[in-house]
């Protein structure tokens, strides 16, 4: 019997030997794309792993099926006599609200609308999809990053000569490597849901791809997120993960409304941009968050691989700000362009945003404590940023990688000035001249801050980030409050204008509706000059630090500051 | 003269402290070059700085007299360069084979070339016969040969490492001793940063000391021995030491002595090279003194590290 047994193995061990070697033909090339991506595979793919994730996968997608077959189920269902029945799935006339008057097709039956019905189970399908990548893959690529930068075996891979594109790009693929198989198995019951939903291959090739640069920017930002902090990055994974979840669901809720657009279910929400509803446009709507999610990507591609390659820069170039602010501005102004009366107010809106971004620009440019250090230190050394000659001074703080940043967040801000005058003075009113009024607020304010950290950073603490988000916090939270107390409602009270010195300054002209008068614009003048001395006068005080820093050692012994800072 | 690694004003501050400070150093090509000093001297950052792992503060760093911040050269520079720091940090999720093929892959080997390094770099760690296990069951000794292998797998011609041996066995860094013996032979410059001076006597043809950041001593080590070694000649008869003892008074390059009768043993401090010697030993034969032994001893590295007026930690 022995040897008509092996006989019947040898077929299959022949088969399963030739599908090892195409396995392996597969990974070396793989490996010759991107070693990293293979690298990540081969640690995260053992068989185990693959065999339980392959399981709970199918697992999750039979419950899901039967979930959605009983709503079906439950639509269909006729449970009393004569009396109307109203279900989401339904065919059937509408009432005034939008409801959906069930069809009977049988004395047992009602119609169900089954587009739709696949149409839902395609949303959910994709939300829940999404959703993992966002809470789980996020998480495995900050812990994989953490991990890297504590045993100190980045430093190898940054050694080598392969480019820092390919090694990230290898890291965003396979440190996720479960995740992504999961979501691999579960693709075909999207497809066919969303073909049968009426999405059509252009429809779902278009959702597909907002939902690919959707997750990319999320995974970018874990990166970005894990490149910023040193330790404990079991709990910031997941706190990241949730974060991103917390954005992610209002996400979802405008991504549903013109998806249902294809299927006659009423009006969705307005949202214009040059002219174009974007919102009653899908392909449009797709395009734009397709093209902004991208451009985001992109940015902070760059500052990842900047930041890679080296770890004591800048997250991102002045010069790289500057292009991006301009970007930032044309986008925004599209939203305004034509203007109506009849639309959401400007100011606010268009100040908040930029505050924000301002932000953004005040921590991506901030150099380093070290950097800055060394910058104050040795800059007499280097010809380019000779502060003797004061055109090569103004070049090194405008481009400057090791410079400090006032001039460019300055910079920024006039950009966005320039862009929205013509805007504004296209209007000759008020409307104009509150939205330049916003953004100068926002810009002076963030000047303010950015020289208040910066201070803060060149302090001799043991954790000056976290007293510098701190003193930020208790200066932003004080400022509110001392805004609430001075009264902000009455636009005649001239303590109510010293909200300008605020985060939420920038919406403050929104809330005022006599712009006209007289003591609340001299109020508005004088908290302006306020602010604006403010900043200056922190931007002094930090320099001044700055400078006694950058002493030499025997200058220091001679001014007698202590040389351990 | 092109030297493999040459610093001009090399400087790095960690906050306002200077960690090296000013370091101009030369070393040729094919040259062991040992870098000793106390702990905090500045050794590690600046092996660091010579890996590109760390960025100077100020100063110029050139290989093979390419500046190392050139940005045409630098993918060049990077496959020239192999850095071992003193923790030789691992991925434990691999196994040996997987971690080496993972390495050469990103220094750019690939198809039957990379296999061919992978067996060379395993054979010459002798871990072939591990090439299979998973990275976590490898001992400490072990995985720092697997670390010294991921350094060379590219073949650089540069070779950094920072105290290789630290928590080592003896046998262990024996092995390693003869590996870096192998990898000098093949033409590799190698700077060593130790604190084990007697494998650094044995291994280098140069030393440099460094303190305080800065490198206070830098030359060869026959020029080092020259300098401030003492020779001993240590002498033992089977008796008439007494008349011995009168030869060397009547010598001007015996300088001093100690006699330990009961071994019969006198240790002269000799100042003279070794043709003085052979002349001494043919007196001592022409005076029938019954010589059984008779050898010429220096000061260890660090006797002379000491006598430098440093101090050596370890």
């Amino acid at each position: 019997m022995k040897p008509h047994t092996s006989l019947r193995s040898y077929p299959w061990k022949q088969a399963q030997k030739t599908l090892q070697i195409m396995g392996d033909r597969w990974l070396d090339r793989l490996g010759n794309w991107n070693p990293q991506l293979l690298r990540e595979i081969k640690g995260n793919c053992t068989q185990r792993n693959l065999i339980l994730v392959s399981l709970a996968a199918i697992a999750t997608q039979v419950i899901f099926w039967i979930f959605w077959q009983n709503i079906a189920a439950e639509t269909a269902t006729v449970r009393s006599g004569s009396e109307p029945v109203y279900r989401f799935y339904c065919t059937g006339l509408r009432d005034g609200v939008e409801r959906v008057l069930c069809e009977r097709i049988s004395a047992t039956a009602f119609a169900v609308n089954w587009p739709l019905w696949w149409l839902d189970l395609f949303f959910g399908l994709s939300a829940i999809l999404l959703g993992l990548l966002v809470l789980v893959g996020t998480q495995a690529l900050i812990n994989n990053w953490a991990q890297e930068s504590k045993q100190g075996t980045l430093a190898f891979i940054r050694m080598t000569p392969e480019s820092s594109d390919r090694i990230l790009l290898g890291k965003l693929l396979g440190a996720p490597a479960l995740i992504h198989w999961a979501v691999l198995l579960a693709l075909p019951l999207h497809t066919l849901a969303g073909l049968q939903g009426g999405l059509g291959l252009g429809g779902l090739l278009l959702v597909d791809g907002v939902a690919v640069a959707l997750i990319t920017t999320f995974y970018l930002l874990a990166l970005f997120y894990a490149s910023t902090i040193q330790s404990k990055q079991g709990v910031s994974g997941w706190a990241f993960g949730l974060l991103g979840l917390f954005f992610y669901f209002p996400v979802l809720g405008v991504a549903r409304a013109p998806m249902f657009l294809v299927l006659p279910l009423g009006s969705a929400p307005q949202l214009n941009w040059f002219g174009q509803n974007v919102i009653a446009q899908p392909e449009l709507l797709a395009g734009m968050a397709i093209a902004v999610l991208s451009s985001l990507s992109i940015a902070l591609w760059q500052s990842l691989t900047r930041r890679f390659d080296q770890p004591d820069s800048t997250f991102s170039t002045k010069a790289q700000s500057y292009w991006l602010t301009l970007g930032f501005n044309l986008f925004a102004i599209g939203f305004f362009v034509p203007w109506r009366q009849d639309q959401i107010h400007p100011w606010g809106v268009v100040g908040l945003a930029w505050g924000m971004v301002m932000t953004v620009w005040m921590a991506l440019l901030l150099p380093p404590r070290q950097t800055l250090l060394d910058w104050a230190r040795y800059r007499h050394l280097h010809k380019s940023q000779d502060v003797r000659s004061g055109r090569s001074a103004l070049k090194d703080w405008l481009w400057g990688d090791n410079s400090p940043s006032f001039l460019a967040l300055l910079v920024n801000g006039a950009i966005t000035i320039a862009l929205w005058l013509p805007w504004a003075l296209a209007f000759h009113g008020p409307t104009g001249v509150l939205v330049l009024l916003s953004i100068g607020c926002a810009t002076l304010l963030m000047l303010l801050y950015a020289a208040l950290v910066q201070w803060v950073l060149l302090w001799n603490v043991r954790q000056p980030i976290a007293w510098a988000v701190g003193l930020l916090g208790i200066v932003m939270i004080g400022s509110i409050a001392l805004g609430v107390g001075l009264g902000l409602q009455d636009s005649a009270n001239f303590w109510g204008w010293f909200w300008l010195m605020t985060p939420l300054a920038s919406l403050l002209p929104s809330l005022i509706s006599e712009v006209g008068n007289p003591i609340a614009l001299g109020a508005a003048g004088l908290a302006f000059a306020i602010n604006g001395l403010a900043a200056i006068a922190m931007f002094c005080v930090a320099m001044n630090q700055l400078d006694r820093l950058g002493l030499s050692e025997s200058a220091a012994l001679m001014r007698g500051d202590r040389l351990e800072p | 003269m092109d030297w493999a690694i040459e610093t001009r004003g090399l400087t790095k501050r960690f906050d306002r402290k200077l960690a090296v400070d000013s370091v101009d150093l030369q070393i040729a090509a094919g040259e062991v070059y040992g870098l000793i000093g106390p702990n905090g001297a500045g050794k590690t950052t600046l092996i660091r700085m010579l890996a590109t792992v760390e960025k100077p503060t100020i100063g110029e760093i050139f290989i093979d007299g390419i500046p190392i911040d050139h940005c045409d050269h630098r993918a060049t520079l990077k496959q020239r360069i192999g850095f071992l720091p003193d923790d030789f940090p691992v991925y434990d999720d691999l196994n040996v084979w997987d971690y080496l093929d993972y390495f050469g892959r990103l220094y750019g080997l690939r198809g039957t070339r990379l296999r061919e390094r992978l067996y060379d770099v395993l054979d010459l760690v002798q871990l072939l016969p591990k090439r299979d296990s998973p990275i976590a069951t490898l001992s400490r000794g072990m995985k720092q040969r697997l670390s010294l292998a991921r350094t060379i797998i590219h073949e650089p011609i540069l070779l950094l490492l920072d105290e290789p041996v630290s928590g080592l066995d003896p046998i262990a860094r024996l092995e390693f001793r003869n590996l870096i013996r192998i990898l000098q032979s093949a033409g590799m410059t190698v700077l060593i940063s130790s604190h084990v001076l007697s494998d650094l006597a044995e291994l280098c043809s140069a030393i440099g000391v460094m303190e305080l950041g800065q490198l206070v001593a830098s030359a060869p080590l026959d020029q080092l021995y020259a300098q401030f070694s003492r020779q001993t000649l240590v002498i033992t008869a089977l008796d008439r030491l007494d008349e011995l003892q009168a030869i060397l008074r009547t010598d001007r390059r015996a300088i001093a002595w100690e006699c330990n009768s009961a071994d019969g043993q006198i240790k002269v401090e000799f100042q003279g090279d070794e043709t003085d010697c052979s002349d001494l030993l043919n007196e001592l034969i022409r005076a029938q003194i019954p010589v059984v032994e008779f050898r010429r001893d220096r000061e260890s590295l660090e006797q002379i590290f000491l006598k430098m007026g440093h101090q050596q930690a370890s």
